[in-house]
């Protein structure tokens, strides 16, 4: 069911990025309703596999990872409600979603699910809201991409398709805010979490290369949350901090899933992201 | 069918001929008065606009000459026909209707996707069907040719791209700020396409209007013409931090804004986006300001680049807008040939019926005394030969008009039955049915 979820997203994907490239705009419901027909279809597969095991899905990067998939397809529904649907988002969205999906389709043929375990609330709190950031993060990456394109056609005054189906800058830095503030208050709120539920002190998990990294990620949007709200540091510069952020997360995941640490033991949901 | 177009347009004649032969709309409903009757007209629209005049006619007993609607022209405009007609251009039925609804499209307008276009149409197609002109032909026609001319709008980027300075520099605000409404517009200098451009942003609604220039009586006026207020020259700078948006159009010969400015009002302003439009010929603001991160300057030859790529974007629309109007022409003419092909159905079997009759009455004569029972069987047999001979050809005419290329087979049948001189009564009668109310 998951594949046929992921193939429905890549469907979606490429209808949104032939719409993004055509000679003319066709406002075809397509892509939506495939990122829709996709999630649909991805939220019964996880309601399935949750109540045939009775339990949360296990803390195996293929679950991690379609359930990032998941989480970001749910706020993109979300923000095309919130911001006007401005269609080019969806062309920039999908890749990304496509890709989460494959990389957990991937790792499912390449590797087998993780034993399960017993996960305390504080450590499903974590996993809940870790995935939640990552997806987050993912979004706020779209949206700063989206933004320095548009920003390069404005000041190239190129005047092409691209600069009138891309949303305005105002539209896309509001989108950018919007998800970078969600996701490092929720990125925040995984990891007082798992500082609560493993009951160490974050200086003890710094330590390990997985922590750093994961210390390093906040410490980065920590600081583009401060430079948006308390500081004039705007515009390009903050899509810059969320492209980088999110190559953070990326290193985080890639280090997450060839790991064989706590969260690869398989705590339920609680320990299955970074 | 038997329509014919007749006129001229800015490309055919120059706006001498063009503004001798126009039409106000009380000439023009005298003007399908005297087409009536001294032409013997029974369907007419006069479409004058500043670009072009024509005349659409048509009758149902006998085609139009082109000559007459010419000689009509001259005589009502007291103009020779030697002047102009060399101008005109001349359509008959499915062209007709095919330029027609290219014209409405603005596919025939000197600036491609005008919308103000359509409204003429309409305002002709009134005039004419005030008068009692927009028959059953006619008034079909135009109202076709309007919804044309609205899908073409709609599904063609024909007149969605700005062809104007100022309607560009609005479309490049609204890529910075999503909405105008509730921004500041700083406008240094009163020049005419400033002031366009400060009439485009105040519609978009642009709320704080700031008007400089070096001669305060200009700025006062130009601001209490959009409901902003004037400020003194000298303190155009410190506004500078106010601005979301600046036009600036002053006749400086050096660049009266610098970098160092513009980041000292980013400064203030908290990096907030500026938009600065730079109309000015020598330019008012150093280019420079362009490399700074949130400021988007655009001068008047960015402007109009972005007008002419639009212009040539619109052009290449043509194409795909002939492609949907031929497509339309097609439509328009089956739906009439199939509103044709039931009289037509209907005099060929009258006709034949009326000669099975006479043929059975001479033969009855001839055979003298025969009994009821006869008689009638002999008369069964007639209707079933003539019943079978019929049917072949009848359903072959239903299948090709449904098929929507029924014209050919009706004229063919109209020849070869010799239908067309029992056709004039049908068409009257079909006139006086199907004559259509304006606006509908």
């Amino acid at each position: 069911m998951f594949t046929i979820a992921t193939l429905i997203y890549l469907a979606g994907g490429i209808f949104a990025l032939r719409e993004l490239m055509a000679p003319r705009p066709s406002r075809s419901p397509c892509p939506l309703l495939c990122a829709l027909g996709g999630f649909l279809l991805h939220t019964l597969w996880l309601a399935w596999v949750t109540a045939e095991r009775g339990r949360l899905p296990e803390a195996d990067p293929f679950t991690s990872l379609s359930l990032i998939a998941w989480c970001a397809v749910l706020l993109f529904l979300i923000s095309y409600r919130l911001f006007g649907a401005p269609p080019a988002l969806t062309s920039f969205f999908m890749p990304v979603v496509v890709l989460f999906s494959l990389a957990a389709l991937g790792i499912s043929v390449a590797e087998p699910a993780a034993e399960p375990g017993s996960a305390s609330g504080w450590m499903l709190a974590h996993g809940i809201l870790m995935l939640l950031g990552c997806a987050a993060f993912a979004f706020a990456f779209v949206t700063g991409v989206m933004y320095l394109v548009q920003e390069h056609q404005l000041k190239a005054k190129s005047f092409g398709k691209l600069l009138r189906r891309l949303p305005s800058l105002d539209v896309l830095d509001r989108m950018n805010v919007s998800a970078l503030a969600f996701g490092f208050a929720v990125y925040t709120g995984s990891l007082v979490a798992a500082a609560v539920g493993q009951m160490r002190s974050p200086l003890q998990w710094v330590r390990q290369p997985l922590g750093f990294l994961v210390a390093v990620t906040w410490v980065l949007y920590l600081f583009a949350v401060h430079a948006r709200f308390l500081t004039p540091l705007r515009g390009k510069k903050l899509a810059y901090l969320t492209v980088l952020g999110f190559a953070l997360i990326l290193c985080t995941l890639g280090l997450f899933l060839g790991a064989d640490s706590l969260h690869a033991r398989g705590t339920g949901l609680g320990g299955l992201a970074p | 069918m038997k329509l014919a177009a007749l006129g001229l347009n800015h490309r055919s004649a120059p706006v001498e001929i063009r503004e001798r032969l126009a039409f106000t709309p009380e000439q023009a409903a005298r003007a399908l008065e005297m087409l009536r009757s001294q032409a013997g007209v029974s369907e007419a629209v006069v479409l004058s606009t500043c670009n072009r005049v024509e005349l659409y006619a048509c009758r149902p007993d006998e085609p139009i000459h082109f000559r007459d609607l010419q000689a009509f022209l001259a005589r009502f405009h007291q103009l020779p026909e030697e002047q102009f007609s060399s101008c005109l251009y001349k359509y008959r039925d499915a062209e007709a209707i095919e330029h027609l609804f290219l014209v409405a499209c603005s596919g025939d307008s000197m600036v491609l996707g005008e919308t103000q276009i359509l409204s003429q149409v309409k305002e002709a197609y009134r005039v004419a069907a005030q008068a009692g002109m927009a028959g059953p032909l006619l008034g079909r026609l135009f109202q076709h040719a309007l919804a044309v001319g609205k899908e073409v709008h709609t599904l063609t980027g024909i007149g969605k791209l700005k062809i104007s300075v100022s309607s560009v520099a609005v479309d490049f605000a609204e890529k910075i700020f999503t909405s105008l409404a509730g921004r500041t517009l700083l406008v240094l200098g009163a020049g005419k396409v400033s002031e366009l451009t400060l009439k485009h942003m105040v519609h978009k609604g642009v709320q704080t209007i700031l008007v400089s220039n070096r001669t305060p009586e200009k700025a006062e006026q130009l601001a209490r013409a959009f409901g902003g207020r004037s400020l003194p020259f000298e303190l155009m700078l410190e506004n500078l931090t106010l601005a979301d948006i600046v036009i600036s159009s002053t006749g400086s010969p050096k660049p009266i804004i610098h970098p160092q400015q513009v980041r000292e009002a980013l400064r203030r302003r908290r990096h907030q986006p500026m938009f600065l439009i730079d109309i000015a010929v020598p330019r008012d603001i150093d280019p420079a300001v362009n490399e700074m991160d949130n400021v988007f300057l655009y001068d008047i030859d960015d402007l109009e680049k972005a007008v002419a790529e639009n212009r040539a974007a619109r052009q290449s629309e043509i194409l795909e807008c002939r492609r949907l109007v031929a497509e339309r022409v097609d439509q328009f003419v089956n739906a009439i040939r199939i509103r044709d092909a039931g009289p037509v159905i209907a005099r060929l079997t009258e006709k034949v019926h009326q000669m099975r009759q006479q043929e059975l009455e001479r033969t009855l004569n001839k055979l003298g005394a025969l009994s009821a029972k006869d008689r009638e069987e002999i008369e069964y047999m007639t209707k079933r030969i003539i019943n079978k001979l019929l049917n072949s050809p009848i359903s072959t005419i239903r299948q090709e008009v449904a098929k929507g290329d029924g014209h050919r087979i009706l004229d063919a049948a109209e020849k070869l039955f010799d239908l067309d001189s029992d056709s004039e009564e049908a068409a009257k009668d079909e006139g006086k049915d199907e004559r259509l109310e304006p606006g509908t």
